[in-house]
């Protein structure tokens, strides 16, 4: 049987019944494309880790004109982790007793709210880990393991892994959207780049938040917002791209839409 | 005993960590199953004169507002009469439910209303009495804000053709999606749960799981078996694993579609949540070494059904983690477990995301055709941490009501919001 | 530093958040069309009102006999008495054939919608979007159907055919070898071959329901097995010289030869990933196999 391409052949089927056809050759391909670049980047870890950490030094620098910030390095797992060695400071007790005051107001007025209850719900975890770490400063501050030179060591050795498992699990979730595969190429690099930059501007902001407020705020800067922001932009970057596909999705099916 | 402290603690963010990961592969294996997997033949696609006799009971308690709009469209549905009837069940109602259900009951003859105002109050209390006089064999059950099509009682009734199937579940789609974040962030959630979890779970021959409404039973099962536990708060997952362990199957329909009416207020979803983990904790109690033991299931069903069985365990036992990551975080002993920690917090997020995760609700979605709402995935973060402390609450109430064997369980009803009117 | 500070925690934590929200705003709803009930006939009915309504509803037929319609988009309908001439002179419209007995002349293509008012042939090797009959159509062979055909009398299909989506009618629908479908209805459906047997022994009577994995059932010309209930399986179901009462439901495969399924006052089904219609098969109602796996052997 002959076959004529200029006559729409597709019936939208009900949405029960849709399943999306990919080519199995592009559907390879983008695995292997994706995660080439991936190999490529794990690779570049060190150079990266390297330029973002000066970046960073040049940064404080400029913010902080008599502090001295130096870069040193440490072995973590096959790499060499490089990190900002400065000085931070204690909270006194005062003002762990001025945090923990706050932060339970806080947390009493956010978990009582009725807007927006999951956000001030969030919210409330993390001032609660604030109130734990203002009853710790209160009572055994002199136990506190960290310094701000062992800490800027964790968080950026956290980071190494925490990049390498996002664009590992984005990888896996970008390769079989059916999209045209440089657009799907181009979109990984994105969240992998975001991912990246957005860990050193972390990692900024942490510096300057413990050497302007002290330690008080660490735990909750390394298990709230540290892992979590790097998370959101990904998805939020992938949420984009599954609209914009399913919205060319819809325009390509050739469709009769009263036949549903 | 300080060093053995700290190796309980990282054994156990080990351990947790172990079970999100397992979720989140299970949870990518379904999304890939939707998106590019074969799809299992639908029983709805079955066009068949000879159809089972079915009774549709609705059970309703203070539903003024909405019970109209069910009834005149029960009264509607493409159904042969002389095996279809409809059972409101007027449970302790103390506005003008009772009066809109006889009004209903006069005009349309298969309507057999049934009026609750003594016993114990709840829907498994109302469908156990509910049972006793329902006539057909096939038992469908909506809820009273529920909006069913006119060919949903055959797209449903039809599964049950098939001998093995015990137990049907449709798809719920909420009607006010639109109204604010809630209830968008509660459709995106709905739209992975159904399109992809469950529809891959049906695809796979595991454990796609009967909701409790926009679904239905055999009778001669569930009454054989001893009715629904009126100390279980959802009597769905209870016959879920009722159906599963007794050699039955559990069908999802992904075609058989209800409008639903989402809650649109945080307290209401709030209590919803617990009540759900509550009930859902209660089933895993009663049912984890069933399930490990059943003759009837395969090994990957056990699977599935054990990890179905603890999707409301983990939030708890996350927020543990992060306790005991704090614990170790001031104990200054966190550098291995760091890493660790990082794909716990991401696989929770990826993997568990309650219902359905990211990735599952992305594809639900395109599938769905849906562009604007995907754009709102940052925010089940949120849902996920919010989500996790209700449920979390729940897990400690259905571990009471374990511990305590005759706790009292009293059924919290969710409210309705509607206000226009829906069906002409 | 505070300001620095505050506008880092603002750009990194609340913009993803509030640029989501944003582009996220507007209404999108999942529709439920409340009415909808199954019907294996749902596009060809739908099709045929939505003509009808047009046409009930145009003040005039224009000179041209061309009508204004607005289906997924503006289209325009031909009505009238044609020759084949006119389709390729007017390739765009909907056609809707007055003529008595209508004959779509041989190699012919048309890219839209055909609606014959009565009777409507369709010789060897043409290639049509989608077909409309009120009365008998006859369609040769090699012919290619891409969206669905319908005939309300009777639909006779020759060999070598493809008959898109759906093909169906209200009477008989009559496949010779070598077609292919996805999904078909008639009341009934029978393949070449086709003899009207009566049986009066049987050589195996299943009184119920027959559920097992695989499904393979063979009786003789004289004495087939008689199955008083429905047929499931997870398997594959392999029928030859049997009668079904009931519906035949299969995850897997489907061949039947020489089989009856259904009567003239029960409406079944015949459902399977492929199925394969052999020889003289006779099924009052709905046939369904995965997109293009439906095949006359």
């Amino acid at each position: 049987m002959r076959k004529k391409d200029n006559l729409k052949e597709k019936i939208l089927p009900h949405r029960a019944y849709r399943i999306i056809k990919l080519d199995t050759f592009e559907l390879i391909g983008s695995f292997i494309a994706i995660f080439l670049i991936f190999i490529a980047v794990f690779s570049f870890f060190p150079l990266i880790l390297e330029k973002g950490i000066e970046f960073c030094k040049e940064f404080l620098d400029t913010l902080y004109v008599s502090a001295v910030f130096e870069i040193n390095h440490r072995n973590f797992l096959i790499f060499d982790v490089p990190y900002i060695e400065t000085y931070g400071k204690y909270p006194t007790k005062n003002f762990a007793i001025l945090t923990l005051i706050v932060s339970f107001i806080l947390a009493i007025a956010l978990y009582k709210n009725k807007y927006l209850k999951n956000i001030s719900m969030t919210l409330f975890v993390l001032v609660f880990i604030n109130i734990l770490s203002a009853l710790y400063f209160i009572f055994f501050s002199q136990y506190f393991p960290y310094s701000l030179s062992s800490f800027s060591y964790l968080f950026i050795s956290t980071s190494v892994i925490n990049w390498a498992v996002l664009m590992f699990i984005f990888g896996l979730l970008i390769a079989p959207i059916p999209a045209n595969f440089f657009l799907k190429i181009i979109v990984y690099i994105l969240i992998s780049l975001s991912v990246v930059v957005l860990g050193f501007l972390r990692y900024l902001l942490i510096i300057v938040v413990l050497k302007e407020y002290t330690y008080i705020f660490m735990p909750v800067l390394f298990l709230g917002f540290g892992i979590i922001v790097d998370y959101v932009y990904a998805v939020m970057l992938y949420g984009f791209f599954v609209s914009f596909v399913t919205a060319s999705l819809l325009k390509k099916v050739d469709e009769w839409r009263w036949v549903e | 005993m300080g060093g053995i402290i700290i190796l309980i603690l990282k054994g156990y963010i080990l351990t947790v960590a172990g079970l999100c990961a397992l979720y989140a592969i299970r949870h990518l294996i379904f999304a890939y199953d939707r998106l590019l997997g074969k799809q299992r033949i639908f029983y709805g696609d079955i066009i068949d004169d000879e159809l089972p006799s079915v009774s549709v009971l609705v059970p309703m308690h203070n539903e003024e507002k909405v019970a109209p709009n069910i009834l005149k469209l029960l009264v509607e549905a493409d159904y042969p009469r002389d095996r279809y009837e409809v059972i409101p069940i007027n449970d302790h109602s103390e506005d003008k439910t009772k009066e809109i259900i006889d009004e209903f009951a006069q005009k349309y003859d298969f309507i057999h209303p049934l009026h609750r105002y003594s016993g114990k109050r709840g829907k498994p209390a109302g469908l156990n009495d509910a049972l006793k006089m329902v006539k057909g064999e096939i038992v469908l059950i909506f809820d009273a804000d529920y909006l069913p099509p006119k060919g949903i009682i055959k797209e449903l009734a039809v599964n049950f053709k098939d001998p093995i199937v015990g137990a049907v579940m449709g798809r719920v789609i909420p009607i006010n999606a639109d109204k604010n974040l809630l209830t968008k962030l509660l459709d995106l959630e709905r739209c992975g749960g159904y399109q992809v979890d469950q529809q891959a779970r049906y695809n796979l021959n595991l454990i796609p799981q009967y909701g409790g409404t926009v679904g239905g039973f055999r009778k001669d099962i569930v009454l054989e078996t001893g009715g629904f536990d009126e100390n279980v708060l959802a009597e769905d997952t209870e016959l879920t694993y009722r159906m599963y362990t007794s050699g039955y199957k559990v069908v999802y329909a992904n075609r058989a579609e209800c409008w639903e009416e989402a809650p649109e207020d945080w307290e209401v979803r709030a209590r919803q949540v617990k009540r759900w983990s509550r009930g859902h904790n209660q089933v895993m109690f009663k049912y984890f070494f069933k399930v490990l033991k059943s003759k009837h299931l395969t090994f990957f069903q056990k699977f599935d059904g054990i990890l179905l069985l603890m999707v409301y365990l983990i939030p708890a036992l996350l927020l543990l983690g992060w306790l005991d990551l704090l614990i170790l975080f001031f104990l200054g002993d966190i550098n291995i477990i760091a890493p660790v920690f990082v794909m716990l917090v991401l696989l929770l997020f990826s993997g568990i995301g309650n219902f359905a995760p990211f990735y599952e609700i992305a594809t639900g979605t395109m599938i769905d055709g849906l562009t604007k709402r995907v754009r709102l995935l940052p925010f089940l973060m949120f849902n996920f941490v919010f989500n996790g402390v209700y449920i979390t609450l729940g897990f400690w109430q259905a571990f009471l009501d374990f511990v305590k064997r005759n706790r009292e369980i009293h059924w919290d009803k969710t409210e309705r919001f509607r206000e226009e009117e829906v069906v002409e | 530093m505070i300001e620095v500070v505050f506008f880092m925690i603002f750009f990194l934590f609340v913009f993803p958040f509030a640029l989501s929200y944003v582009l996220a705003s507007g209404k999108e709803r999942l529709n439920i069309d409340l009415n909808y009930t199954k019907n294996p006939r749902y596009f060809a009915v739908s099709f045929r009102k939505k003509i009808t309504r047009a046409l009930t509803l145009a003040s005039a037929i224009s000179k041209d006999s061309r009508v204004e319609v607005q289906l997924s988009k503006k289209e325009y309908i031909k009505y009238g008495k044609f020759n084949n001439l006119t389709f390729s002179l007017f390739p765009n419209h909907i056609y809707v054939i007055t003529n008595r007995s209508f004959t779509i002349k041989k190699g012919t293509v048309i890219k839209k919608e055909i609606y014959a008012l009565y009777d409507l042939i369709i010789e060897d090797d043409c290639f049509l979007r989608a077909v409309a009959c009120d009365g008998n159509c006859i369609i040769h062979n090699d012919v290619i159907i891409v969206r669905w055909i319908d005939a309300i009398k009777s639909l006779k299909v020759g060999s070598g055919c493809s008959l898109g989506v759906v093909g169906s009618s209200k009477g008989n629908l009559h496949l010779d070898k070598n077609n292919i479908f996805t999904r078909l209805y008639g009341y009934p459906v029978t393949t070449y071959g086709i003899k009207d047997k009566k049986y009066d022994e049987f050589s195996i009577v299943i009184e119920k329901t027959l559920r097992e994995n695989p499904v393979e059932l063979e009786g003789t010309d004289s004495k087939p097995v008689y199955v008083k209930g429905d047929i499931f399986s997870d398997e594959n179901i392999k029928l030859k010289n049997v009668i079904v009462e009931g519906t035949i439901f299969s995850f897997k495969n489907i061949y039947l030869e020489n089989v009856v399924v259904g009567s003239p006052d029960r409406k079944v089904s015949v459902i399977g990933e492929k199925v394969t219609l052999g020889k003289n098969v006779k099924i009052y109602g709905y046939v369904q196999a995965n997109t293009k796996y439906g095949k006359i052997a």
